[in-house]
């Protein structure tokens, strides 16, 4: 299966005077219409590596290639563009705009892209349908619940039709049975609309491929259990 | 183009308080500033009419006391100076006006009463009788008419500087709505003040009036020099009345600074609130960025929300002026009624400042703009 991200000899460091190295020569591939689950324990650069995936932060060395365009030198309005078009995304907390009603934050993305075609009002339709929020769709967001208000950010990730999501901790905020949804909802996602999931979690991971991060290495499952995938370094596992 | 205006309005809709504030704030400075420029202008127009009611704005006189090639110089001046609008040349002698036993002391004015028209338009001030057209006939102004009595038609005495008696005919009566005036000037015209004075037919001064009164020491210092050589003298009423000049100066510059501070403080108002609103929608900003909204498109958010800002303001700016304007009309008024200051309203002025201050604010609105350009998605999604 072809890739949608790949990740080649990726280093992040923070910092002039007192460097502090986040992530060692990441190379690491996400497969079209595939479930990956990022686990790791806190501060190991689960976010910042699924941020430089997404291209809200870019590598200190190394390149990313998302959908095929390399954006190592890409301009940021360019890069804007491929984010708005190519990935979704979702966060812990929802970061829906409480200016705007459900209908209107679901088709945010498609409105910075200046579509405002009928099928896409038609695809938000479907969407919230989908998500059973459909007669919500002219609330206020802030009058929803956590866990409808998770929902319409995942309504919104899709409504561009990306090729990859990108979720970081989404069910860190909400409830055991809200999350259990929000998992099933991916699993609907990924199954209906084909699109690769990257979901940075610490507490479950859904079935799929499991990439664990530690100290700012890589490490993957394969049939021995886990090893280091990307440096001569040990994980530490 | 559409979203970043849609979500500025949103933003703004979404702090009404802070929003509403700001626009009453805008619309009360500039208002206030147009209103003082006007009023201002008006008192700078009240005073300087006062002053030159009656008052030519250039004078010019002949140092051996009469003009006798005053044709010329009155031609050469209506060809060679555009700016000058009335050439008013004149014959003027004290004499006294009998009453009874009295004599009252006069200043008799010989004129072509039509050069007088841009300049005395005494004509107009006739409110009975006819210009002076034969010789030997008069106008009186109203009061020295009453106090002496007289009518049109009725015939009075005169006395030279000589002790000589003339009898006139009054053939109308006028009123500058100057009592000073009206008890003083006796108007006649030009031949017959000069054979009252015995002076042939000379001139005793040529009066100007110029399209800018302010330009007076200007167009003044050229005729001047363009007629140098020659016994003649200028005089203007800018010279004659320095105080005034420098008062109403004074009081122009010191407007200019109190409407620069409040333009300033309008504007940094809007400036202030827009960076505050950088700061409270960071989070969506951060969000919308991440979700592929261009640094650009971002920026335009705060620029649609100072223009936003600045015509909603400017509208209301215009209602608050005209309630200025009639506020000031209808109570800050004379023993009698009428304004203090007559103050007109200037579309072009009003126009000049609303452009200066949209400018301004416009161009301003780039600080704000910056700051959203710098904000990173991530310290966003990191802070949250």
């Amino acid at each position: 299966m072809p890739n949608v991200i790949e990740l080649k000899n990726v280093n992040k460091i923070y910092g002039t005077r007192v460097k502090s190295q986040i992530l060692y020569d990441i190379n690491l591939e996400i497969e079209e219409n595939s479930i990956n689950s990022v686990v790791g324990a806190s501060g190991s650069g689960k976010t910042t590596l699924l941020n430089i995936m997404g291209t809200l932060d870019r590598p200190t060395s190394g390149e990313v290639i998302i959908d095929g365009s390399n954006t190592k030198n890409m301009a940021q309005h360019k890069l804007a563009k491929l984010r708005n078009q190519a990935i979704g995304f979702i966060f812990q907390f929802h970061f829906l705009l409480q200016e705007f009603n459900v209908f209107d934050n679901v088709l945010m993305p498609s409105k910075i892209q200046r579509n405002n075609r009928t099928e896409v009002k038609e695809r938000a339709n479907r969407l919230l349908d989908m998500l059973g929020l459909y007669k919500y769709r002219q609330y206020n967001v802030l009058d929803l619940s956590g866990g409808q208000q998770q929902r319409v950010a995942i309504a919104r990730s899709l409504i561009n039709n990306p090729k990859i999501i990108l979720a970081d901790e989404p069910t860190g905020n909400l409830d055991l049975h809200s999350s259990e949804d929000v998992y099933n909802i991916f699993k609907q996602v990924n199954k209906e609309y084909g699109v690769a999931f990257v979901i940075v979690t610490h507490d479950k991971q859904l079935a799929g491929r499991v990439i664990k991060i530690q100290d700012g290495l890589l490490a993957s499952r394969s049939a021995r259990g886990w090893e280091g995938a990307s440096s001569g370094r040990s994980p530490g596992v | 183009m559409l979203l970043p205006l849609k979500i500025a309005w949103r933003f703004l809709l979404d702090k009404k308080l802070q929003t509403i504030l700001v626009i009453l704030g805008i619309a009360i400075g500039v208002s206030v500033q147009i209103f003082i420029g006007l009023v201002s202008q008006g008192l700078e127009k009240t005073l300087v009419n006062k002053i030159l009611a009656y008052n030519p704005h250039i004078t010019m006189y002949s140092k051996s006391g009469g003009f006798s090639d005053w044709e010329k110089e009155a031609d050469r001046i209506r060809s060679d100076f555009p700016e000058v609008e009335a050439v008013s040349p004149n014959v003027n002698s004290q004499a006294w006006i009998k009453l009874g036993k009295m004599t009252i002391p006069i200043l008799v004015r010989g004129f072509n009463i039509t050069d007088t028209e841009r300049l005395y338009n005494i004509t107009a001030a006739i409110y009975e009788g006819s210009s002076p057209v034969n010789d030997n006939e008069i106008l009186l102004g109203k009061e020295l008419a009453e106090r002496l009595d007289v009518k049109v038609g009725d015939e009075v005495s005169i006395l030279t500087l000589g002790r000589q008696t003339v009898t006139m005919k009054i053939v109308g009566l006028y009123d500058f709505g100057v009592t000073k005036i009206n008890k003083a000037w006796v108007i006649t015209n030009l031949t017959t003040a000069q054979n009252f004075i015995g002076f042939g037919d000379k001139v005793t001064e040529i009066e100007l009036a110029i399209n800018d009164p302010f330009q007076a020491d200007v167009v003044s210092d050229q005729i001047s020099s363009a007629l140098s050589g020659e016994e003649l003298a200028l005089s203007n009423w800018k010279d004659q009345n320095q105080l005034m000049v420098s008062a109403i100066a004074g009081q122009k510059i010191v407007t200019l600074v109190i409407q620069f501070f409040i333009m300033l403080a309008t504007i940094i108002s809007i400036v202030n609130i827009l960076t505050i609103n950088v700061f409270q929608k960071s989070k969506q900003v951060g969000i919308l960025k991440a979700m592929g909204l261009t640094d650009f498109s971002a920026s335009l958010v705060f620029f649609y929300q100072a223009l936003l800002l600045s015509l909603v303001g400017i509208a209301l700016s215009l209602g608050f002026l005209v309630g200025f304007l009639r506020g000031f009309n209808r109570y800050i008024v004379t023993a009698q009624g009428s304004p203090v200051v007559n103050v007109t309203v200037d579309y072009r002025f009003i126009a000049l400042s609303i452009l200066i201050f949209f400018v301004v604010s416009m161009a301003t609105a780039i600080f704000p703009a910056l700051r959203c350009i710098k904000l990173n998605p991530i310290e966003v999604i990191k802070n949250a």
